[in-house]
């Protein structure tokens, strides 16, 4: 549902400033769905701890979604660059510690982010260097997100089936369900 | 490039604007306040529905009005998730909310009185609804706009399920008929003033459409709404309260009759019907609901404790 | 004790499961917009359908069983409290959220064992609705037991309030382990399952989660028992009266 309420007159705009604090953490969801090859990203749900925030994004991205693999992140584990940010031209030494992480990409405006794969990497920004040197033939528009593997969260394989096939037999769902005659025009 | 030249540039060319963007800073306060809007809307649009759920006739038009008042909690949040790229937490909004600082669409300051005005308010509200989403996935803020097309995706079974009720009922028994012309009379205004004053009235309108946050203007969406509802009134073989409503061959549009601005303007200021106890309600629900959302971040805490002792 | 008598044995066990998952739903969709979080708002609603599509799909084998001519929404909506079969425990009323998911759990620790042990009912039909709601049961426990651990090991408000909660229905929890005539031969026949072969399972689940969340198992050795031969709290009569009012009120019309 939606619509603008107007303004009514006299009434000034509240102005809202950056406030971002939430009682429970943002995690960010990725779904991969039936037949996808690879994880979406599907927005976001709040939760306290990390599996209250894998039950929350089941009940929340799931419902009709057929998912095969869900993952969540919490969003302060992400680290983020797109095309304003300068970026260092090559990547850290070799040696120094290093560790997994997952890149996710944006390939442009308006579309959504795609799990792209994972690196071996210093720290974020030399993550990020990575997964651009390794994923990307340009930059514009593009955008990139990095998280340690082990800040994901994911669903167990064998859970699959609690997890997901619930949703199978819910056809009233789906506007098919529905028969609406011809004459009455598309809706 | 500086920031507002890209910015500039990114609306012209219908590009979406992403969250890393520089943007006007009143870009990102029309749209926080109305996504944010919107959010609210589906989240107390909960409520006239959710009034039928225990009492619907069937088990069937019970699991599929749950599943319907189910999407709206969804769509409010994939909405509040959106606004969040902004940088204003859910939390906060809410918070505005309830102290009456943002709005939610008047339509749902309306009581559902019978069974049939949840026919009424699939076919009409989320008619009325759809109209306006679908011309918003075209919106210049990239997660607003993929928030609608999430949104219409599954908001395609919403109008269905009403107008199928409308169906069931106006071929029924002449009780039942009469409980589908008394929800579409209370309906039918009330879901003509969801798209909003006249453009000449609108004085949020010239700014939104040229960063290209509102595609389509209040008249123009309204129009598009009549001309597609009169023929499914008509099928029903229910009349639209509305003398003045007539085909315009010239135009190749139905002209109709003119709002009560008065009613549009009490609803809006918080006289409507159902107002206070909408707000009431929200405001109750979050309430009881403290105590639940604080244990969990102290559980949490202490897990966390545990596991790093 | 029972005043609920049929030729059809198999139509009577189908109605009684098929009613506890019709009353939970019911008491589930009455608190849906009042969850504490939108994110819990939503779940509930999944628990809610999946309960309700459950009732439909025993309810409407039921009446095939029958053949009486009536189908799954004359069972829900005209039968009277005395003629309703489910247990005392999913009646309960929402008195708030601990309340709400304490019940649920008790009683997926029960259908968990339940649906494991009818997956492989004689019955293909009844085998095969229990094959499926086995694996929303799973799901409804991981939810259900996140929420009593998260609540018992909260704050000092959240125990206080889940204890309360296990105090005031462990005893409508033994009723859910005591088995009737017809529950011995449907066992027999190998179509049902003895209830009290499901105790010790929900015992294991239910004490451990228990441990877990820092509470205490209740030391109330009431056993309540009514549902299953139509004596139940006064609770479920307001319920029934806003469930079945329209059908009531507007009798033998579509919808």
């Amino acid at each position: 549902m939606s619509y603008s309420v107007p303004k009514i007159a006299g009434e000034s705009d509240t102005i809202v400033g950056r406030t971002e604090d939430h009682l429970w953490a943002r995690w960010e969801v990725f779904v991969r769905p039936r037949g996808g090859v690879t994880h979406v990203y599907s927005e976001s749900v709040h939760a306290p701890d990390a599996e209250t925030a894998l039950l929350n994004a089941r009940d929340t991205y799931l419902r009709r979604v057929e998912g095969v693999s869900l993952w969540v992140i919490p969003s302060g584990a992400i680290s983020r660059w797109d095309e304003h940010q300068a970026l260092p031209e090559s990547r850290s030494e070799e040696g120094s510690a290093r560790r997994l992480w997952e890149a996710f990409i944006r390939h442009r405006r308006g579309a959504q982010f795609l799990h792209a794969g994972s690196i071996v990497a210093a720290d974020a920004v030399d993550a990020i260097v990575r997964a651009r040197d390794a994923f990307l033939t340009k930059t514009d528009g593009v955008a990139i997100w990095v998280a340690p593997s082990e800040a994901i969260v994911a669903a167990d394989p064998d859970e699959a089936e609690m997890l997901f096939e619930p949703f199978a037999d819910k056809g009233y769902r789906q506007a098919t369900y529905y028969d609406i005659p011809e004459e009455v025009g598309y809706m | 490039m500086d920031g507002e030249e890209r910015f500039r540039e990114i609306i012209a060319a219908d590009e979406k604007v992403e969250p890393g963007d520089w943007m006007p800073e009143g870009y990102r306060q029309t749209l926080i306040r109305q996504i944010a809007q919107h959010a609210h809307s589906e989240v107390i649009g909960m409520q006239p529905e959710g009034n039928w759920i225990t009492r619907a006739p069937t088990l069937k038009r019970k699991a599929i009005l749950m599943a319907k008042v189910q999407d709206e909690a969804g769509h409010g949040l994939y909405l509040y998730s959106a606004a969040e790229t902004l940088g204003v937490s859910r939390d906060e909004l809410v918070r505005l909310l309830h102290e009456g600082r943002q709005k939610y669409s008047s339509i749902f300051n309306y009581p559902t009185l019978t069974w049939a005005d949840i026919g009424a308010i699939g076919w009409l509200v989320d008619g009325a609804a759809i109209t306006n989403q679908v011309a918003l996935t075209r919106t210049s803020y990239g997660p607003y706009s993929r928030a609608m097309v999430r949104i219409c995706k599954e908001e395609s079974f919403h109008q269905r399920q009403g107008y199928e009720i409308m169906m069931v009922l106006a071929r029924g028994s002449e009780e039942q008929r009469a409980m589908a012309q008394d929800a579409l009379d209370r309906f039918w205004w009330p879901s003509l003033m969801m798209f909003g004053p006249h453009d000449s009235e609108s004085t949020h309108s010239d700014q939104s459409m040229e960063w290209k946050i509102k595609p389509v203007s209040n008249d123009d969406l309204r129009q598009q709404f009549v001309d597609a509802t009169v023929p499914q009134a008509e099928y029903l073989g229910l009349t639209i309260p509305d003398p003045d409503l007539r085909w315009n061959a010239e135009r190749g549009h139905y002209d109709f009759g003119e709002i009560d601005w008065d009613e549009f303007w009490r609803v809006v200021k918080g006289h409507g019907p159902m107002n206070r106890e909408r707000m009431a309600h929200k405001i109750e629900a979050w309430e009881r609901g403290a105590w639940v959302r604080e244990a969990a971040v102290a559980h949490a805490a202490k897990r966390t404790a545990a596991r790093s002792a | 004790m029972d005043t609920i008598t049929t030729s059809r044995p198999l139509a009577t066990y189908l109605i009684r499961h098929g009613d506890d998952n019709l009353v939970l739903a019911q008491r589930l969709a009455e608190y849906i917009s009042w969850a504490p979080e939108l994110e819990e708002d939503l779940a509930i609603a999944n628990i809610a359908l999946d309960h309700l599509g459950v009732a439909h799909h025993l309810l409407a084998y039921a009446a095939s069983v029958e053949g009486d001519g009536r189908d799954a929404d004359a069972l829900a909506f005209l039968r009277s409290e005395r003629e309703f079969t489910n247990l005392l425990l999913v009646e309960r009323p929402n008195d708030d959220f601990a309340v709400i998911m304490v019940r649920q759990f008790l009683f997926d620790a029960y259908q968990v064992p339940l649906w494991e042990a009818l997956a492989g009912s004689a019955d293909t039909t009844l085998a095969g609705i229990a094959a499926k709601a086995v694996k929303e049961a799973r799901y409804h426990l991981r939810h259900s037991r996140n929420w009593v651990v998260t609540l018992g090991d909260g704050t000092e408000e959240s125990h206080r309030r889940t204890q309360h909660a296990f105090d005031e229905l462990w005893r409508f929890t033994g009723e859910m382990f005591v088995g009737d005539a017809l529950d011995t031969d449907m066992a027999a026949a190998g179509i049902g399952v003895d209830p009290a072969s499901l105790e010790a399972p929900w015992r294991r689940t239910v004490l451990e989660a228990i441990a877990d969340a820092t509470l205490s198992e209740p030391e109330d050795t009431t056993v309540r028992v009514g549902g299953r031969s139509g004596f139940h709290t006064e609770a479920l009569g307001h319920m029934l009266g806003e469930m079945q009012w329209l059908q009531r009120a507007y009798p033998g019309l579509e919808w």
